[in-house]
C-alpha cells in the first residue's frame, strides 16, 4: 500500500485539498473582478500593488482556513511553525510600525483614490498578521485541549 | 455520522489522550478528536493502526450493528 510520507495525515491532506479547491476558486473571481473594475476604468492601486494584495488576500484566506480546519500544522511540524510565525508577527508589525510612522510624516494611504505604497504596506501587513494571530489562537485553544 | 463512544471508552481505558494515541498512529490530535466526533471516516489504515494501539479489533471500535 501506498505510504502518506508527507507531514499532514490523510485527513489533513483531504482538507487541504477541499481548501486548495476554494483558493483557486478565489483567485478565479478576484481576478474576475480586478478585470471588471478595470473595464470599467477604475484603478484602485496600481498594477504590481494589486497583484500583490490579491495575491496576499488569496494566501491569508486559504492559511486562515487551514488552521481554523486543524490542517495547518502537520505532525511533529510545531516548533519550526511556531519560529515561522513568530517571525511573520514582528515583521508585520514591524511593516505596521513603518506605515504609521510613514502616515504621521504625512503620507496619505490613497492619492486621487488610488493606493498609494504606504497604502498597499499597511493593508500587506494587516494580511500578514491575520496568519501568526490567528495560530496563535488555534494554538492557545490547542493547548486547553490536550 | 455518530459519535464513534467505544473508541473514546478504548482510549480511556489505555490511559491514553487523544495526544498520545494520535502519536502513537501518526496523526495529528484534531484527527483523533474528529473520529471520535463523528466528523471523520478513517481510511481502513489508519482503523487499523489505532486498533493495534489499543488492543481491539475492528468490529470491537468501528462495526456499527445498526447499518446492518
Amino acid at each position: 500500500m501506498k505510504q502518506n510520507h508527507t507531514e499532514f495525515d490523510e485527513r489533513q491532506l483531504q482538507i487541504r485539498g477541499k481548501i486548495f479547491q476554494h483558493g483557486f476558486f478565489l483567485a478565479i473571481l478576484l481576478i474576475f473582478l480586478n478585470s471588471l473594475l478595470q473595464d470599467c476604468g477604475i484603478v484602485w492601486a496600481e498594477t504590481f500593488h494589486e497583484g500583490v494584495l490579491m495575491m496576499m488576500l488569496l494566501i491569508t484566506v486559504v492559511s486562515v482556513e487551514f488552521q481554523l480546519r486543524g490542517a495547518y500544522f502537520g505532525k511533529g511540524t510545531l516548533p519550526g511553525m511556531a519560529a515561522l510565525m513568530v517571525l511573520m508577527g514582528l515583521s508585520s508589525l514591524s511593516l505596521l510600525f513603518l506605515c504609521c510612522m510613514h502616515m504621521a510624516q504625512g503620507e496619505s494611504l490613497l492619492s486621487k483614490g488610488v493606493l498609494t505604497g504606504n497604502g498597499t504596506s499597511l493593508i500587506l501587513g494587516i494580511f500578514v498578521l491575520t496568519i501568526p494571530a490567528c495560530a496563535g489562537v488555534q494554538l492557545i485553544r490547542e493547548k486547553r485541549n490536550t | 455520522m455518530a459519535k464513534n463512544l467505544r473508541l473514546k471508552a478504548a482510549r480511556a481505558a489505555k490511559d491514553m489522550t487523544q495526544k498520545d494515541l494520535a502519536d502513537a498512529v501518526g496523526v495529528v490530535r484534531q484527527t483523533i478528536n474528529a473520529i471520535e466526533l463523528g466528523d471523520y471516516n478513517p481510511s481502513i489504515h489508519l482503523c487499523i493502526a489505532i486498533c493495534k494501539t489499543l488492543d481491539k479489533t475492528l468490529n470491537d471500535l468501528f462495526w456499527e450493528e445498526d447499518h446492518l
